[in-house]
């Protein structure tokens, strides 16, 4: 099939799913809400701009925090950490699960042995406390959690990766470009990869979605930037002040959505491109 | 005495392109205590027939005719008085050696079951019953406390046929019984499906693509064509003197020896798409007499001898 | 039982501890600057507390003779001393905290295990109608929505607009009972939000396991059988078919409690409930490195308890299986 009638049909697959189309547009509306901050946001997402515990009004949309800061702005600006550490750290994990993956199913012998022994490894260690242990140590920040969750998240998709790398080896066509000595680089390039892109960009999404629901985590613990809040950041000092206390659900309710709406939309998008590919993948 | 009458019977599967005509007007008798083959290839609707009689279709629906068993009409039963029909009066062998028995329960739990859904069986007597059937079918009955797994293809299959026995059923359909176990297996256990047959006086309908088990088995054979019966008769006489072009054409792939099946070599082309099947007789594309007629009128089925019909324009015309 | 298999469940195991106090060892060790300021987390001290620290890890001994004691210290049980509760050993602090965490954690994974169970067969029963659809949107939301977000909700609404239930802890603190059933009902009380949390929010991954094996096991040729027996649909559903259907969702079902004691420190916070979790968010608070590396092995042992058990319990509901 042409490259480009693959792609016309696998929109029209992808239209028929609402959620999928949901999703999108959700990631959209949040990507531009975080590239165009400064022109959204009308106060300034650190500096108080009213008296404190505002409930919300014209002035303040979502009303403001204990130090008198717009939430609705605040929530704006965190668009920006919580993507960028999606997006980050999604990536990290991808090329280090990808690679890892690459390497220990195509070499295969010792190496894959020894890869896939620290694979499990990772597998079965506790996540959560490891990753807390480690950005303990490491003091609070956004790259912090980047780097804990980076440590942690490549395991699974390593293992998908090699086991997808293992089936394709065997086929026949590999085979064959061996026998016409072909270079390990040109099969990986031209056999291999376009048979586990498939599987690498549905884990990916699945992995900014949880990128963000560990972001959110992990700041909501104390270890995110206190200066460039997030989402998590936000309902930290929320918890710690006491907000539901106070009966200021303007400070509890929106952060949590925003959270709750970007990384459904990840899943709904990453579900259904699992289906797709893997309804493509069952066809070859 | 007649068991079961099926009447002009029509069997629909409903897919996005339209409904697939799996059985589509077939008719047919059945004495007590009478052995039926139904026979044709994969997807000729001889499976689809079988489980139509159970109500066990998934996908589709039987959307007209007529089933009656000592009379009573099964098709206008409500599903909770048809469930009290089903392994009372009906009751099923598939294949057991794939699957057929539930991998999580013993032998005898599997049997039991059946027995004290339908009856008020104490535990223990059901449990005697059980065994008891076990050894009928030459099982030794401490395998009732066996998983499936435990057990051979071959032992499985006789195992399903024990349970199939087990509430005395009037009628037994028995769908592709041994079609996952070897050769000697296979007779083993047509032989002894035979043996109680006759000794229990009990009727079998015995669906297989292989003719050469349904000789070995049967009183009477059916074969069907594209969801249509293409000819019915004594197995002597049909195996002897086949009248219709498909039956010849099956008959003639018979392998020599019971081993590889050879493809259909009398006849060019394959199964038509039931989705749309073709006008007249259905056979028409790939029959090698196939005339005018053959593609504007379909054939009515019609008596050659008393235990002999046809659907063919040929024996029509007294050709 | 083979030994084989027995040998390989230890060794995986041993390699997995072995792991988690190399990690435990290295993590400190590796911060750039001075070792006592990673130990103390830059805390100033006093030059006889600051000698104590080196002796009691031996900083000034070669990294093996460390590693030695460490080893050794860790097999005893013995933790070191938690910074925070100065001078209480770490293990005397997790044990008292463990029981409110397994309360919590073991009811509500109860309920998520019911409520996945029969939200998934009913979906896979109805597969590909809007009914399964709603139920898988519904999953994946909820699934998506941070815990402790819809903990804080959840305290919002049913604890500070309705008071149905305590605002936190685990038992109303000065209190004196007239008999036991008096406390137990107070603890009940406590637990009951921080349960229904964990519950609602986790229901969503039984749900889609159960769900999924259960629309494969649909097509099996022992369905069409136990049909055919003339069972009724809710045996049929039940009895043949969520019975081999439930075994992912067991295996799932002890990786995941491991996890979600972990993940006890998000609810145990925003409840304020003096269990393992809330000892945890406490811990990085404070800084408190020896009880956060505590914790760290103890999980690391608990995951490897589980995976054990769930083999165990795997032969009991699946006969085909042989160790």
């Amino acid at each position: 099939m042409p490259k480009k009638k693959a792609i016309i049909e696998f929109c029209r697959v992808y239209k028929q799913r609402k959620t999928a189309v949901f999703g999108f547009v959700v990631v959209v509306v949040f990507f531009l809400a975080a590239v165009f901050a400064p022109f959204i946001a009308p106060h300034s997402p650190r500096e108080g701009s009213g008296i404190p515990f505002d409930p919300p009004s014209k002035e303040h949309w979502l009303g403001t925090n204990d130090v008198g800061v717009d939430i609705f702005s605040e929530l704006v600006y965190s668009a920006r950490v919580s993507l960028t550490v999606g997006f980050v750290a999604a990536s990290a994990v991808v090329i280090i699960g990808s690679l890892i993956g690459l390497i220990s199913g195509f070499f295969g012998g010792f190496l894959d042995e020894f890869l896939m022994r620290i694979t499990e490894i990772v597998l079965v260690l506790p996540r959560l406390p490891l990753m807390i242990v480690m950005a303990a140590y490491l003091g609070p920040g956004m790259w912090t959690i980047i780097f804990v969750y980076s440590v942690v998240g490549w395991a699974t998709l390593a293992r998908q990766v090699r086991s997808q790398v293992l089936s394709v080896k065997e086929s026949d066509f590999v085979e064959a470009s061996r026998a016409i000595g072909a270079s390990n680089s040109h099969i990986i390039i031209s056999h291999i990869m376009p048979n586990v892109w498939g599987v690498i960009i549905a884990n990916a999404i699945m992995e900014v979605m949880f990128a963000i629901l560990v972001e959110a985590g992990l700041s909501f613990l104390g270890l995110g930037d206190p200066v460039h809040k997030s989402w998590g950041v936000m309902l930290y000092f929320a918890q710690i002040q006491g907000a539901f206390l106070l009966g200021t659900w303007w400070w509890i309710f929106p952060p949590g959505v925003c959270i709750a709406l970007l990384s459904s939309s990840f899943n709904f998008i990453g579900t259904a491109l699992n289906d797709l590919f893997g309804l493509k993948l069952g066809k070859r | 005495m007649t068991l079961l009458s099926v009447e002009n019977l029509k069997t629909y599967y409903s897919t996005s392109s339209g409904f697939v005509k799996a059985v589509d007007g077939v008719s047919f008798n059945l004495e007590k205590g009478e052995s039926l083959g139904l026979a044709g290839e994969s997807g000729c609707g001889k499976s689809t027939l079988g489980f139509s009689l159970m109500r066990l279709i998934k996908g589709g629906e039987v959307v007209g005719g007529d089933i009656k068993l000592n009379g009573m009409p099964l098709l206008e039963m409500s599903d909770r008085e048809f469930n009290r029909i089903r392994w009372e009066k009906i009751s099923l062998i598939s294949q057991a050696a794939m699957g057929a028995l539930n991998p999580v329960y013993r032998i005898g739990t599997q049997i039991v079951e059946a027995i004290k859904v339908h009856t008020k069986t104490k535990k223990s007597e059901a449990w005697e019953r059980a065994e008891d059937l076990l050894r009928q079918v030459e099982i030794d009955p401490s395998r009732a406390f066996n998983y499936p797994h435990e057990l051979s293809g071959g032992m499985r299959q006789r195992a399903m046929i024990a349970m199939a026995l087990a509430l005395d059923p009037d009628l037994i359909i028995a769908d592709e019984p041994t079609t996952a176990l070897d050769v000697v297996t296979q007779v083993q256990v047509l032989k002894l499906l035979r043996a109680l047959q006759r000794k229990l006086d009990v009727s079998i309908i015995l669906i297989s693509h292989d003719l050469s088990i349904l000789g070995q088995a049967c009183d009477r054979v059916i074969i069907m064509y594209a969801g249509k019966i293409a000819e019915i008769g004594n197995v002597e006489v049909l195996f002897k003197n086949p009248l219709h072009p498909y039956t010849q054409a099956l008959l003639d792939s018979f392998p020599d020896i019971k081993g590889d099946k050879k493809p259909l070599t009398g006849l060019p082309g394959s199964p038509p798409d039931l989705l749309d099947p073709p006008s007249g007789c259905r056979l028409h594309p790939r029959c090698p007499e196939a005339r005018n007629i053959c593609q504007e009128t379909e054939p009515q089925i019609i008596d050659v001898s008393s235990n002999h019909s046809v659907a063919c324009h040929m024996v029509d015309q007294g050709g | 039982m083979s030994s084989r298999w027995l040998f390989r469940r230890l060794t995986s195991g041993v390699m997995v501890l072995f792991a988690a106090m190399i990690i435990n060892f290295a993590i400190p060790r590796a911060m750039p600057g001075d070792p006592v300021d990673s130990f103390t987390s830059g805390v100033k001290l006093t030059a006889e507390a600051r000698q104590a620290i080196v002796e009691r890890f031996g900083l000034d001994k070669p990294l093996w003779v460390q590693f030695a004691r460490y080893f050794v210290n860790t097999l005893k049980g013995d933790f070191g001393v938690s910074f925070y509760y100065f001078p209480k050993p770490v293990l005397n602090i997790m044990m008292q905290a463990l029981p409110w965490t397994l309360l919590i954690v073991v009811s509500a994974m109860i309920f998520q295990v019911i409520i996945g169970y029969f939200l998934g067969v009913a979906a896979a029963w109805r597969v590909g109608t809007r009914f399964d659809s709603i139920i898988q949107t519904v999953s994946i939301t909820v699934f998506s929505s941070p815990i402790f977000w819809v903990a804080m909700v959840f305290l919002y609404v049913f604890g500070f607009q309705l008071e149905w239930f305590p605002l936190g802890g685990n038992y109303t603190a000065g209190e004196s009972y007239p008999n036991t059933f008096a406390f137990l009902l107070d603890v009940m009380k406590h637990a009951a939000l921080p349960i229904a949390t964990l519950a609602f929010s986790r229901f969503a991954v039984y749900q889609v396991l159960m769900r999924n094996t259960m629309v494969g096991v649909l097509r099996e040729q022992y369905i069409v059988t136990a049909e055919a027996k003339g069972m009724g649909q809710f045996r049929v559903k039940h009895r043949h078919a969520a019975r081999n259907a439930m075994l992912p969702m067991i295996t799932f079902a002890g990786v995941s409690l491991t996890i979600q004691i972990g993940g006890s420190v998000f609810i145990e916070t925003v409840f304020s409930y003096p269990g393992i979790g809330k000892l945890i968010f406490d811990s990085v608070i404070s800084r408190d490195y020896p009880m956060l590396q505590g914790c760290f092995f103890l999980f690391s042992l608990l995951v490897i308890i589980g995976t054990i058990v769930v083999d165990f319990l795997y032969l009991f509901l699946d006969p085909r299986i042989k160790y």
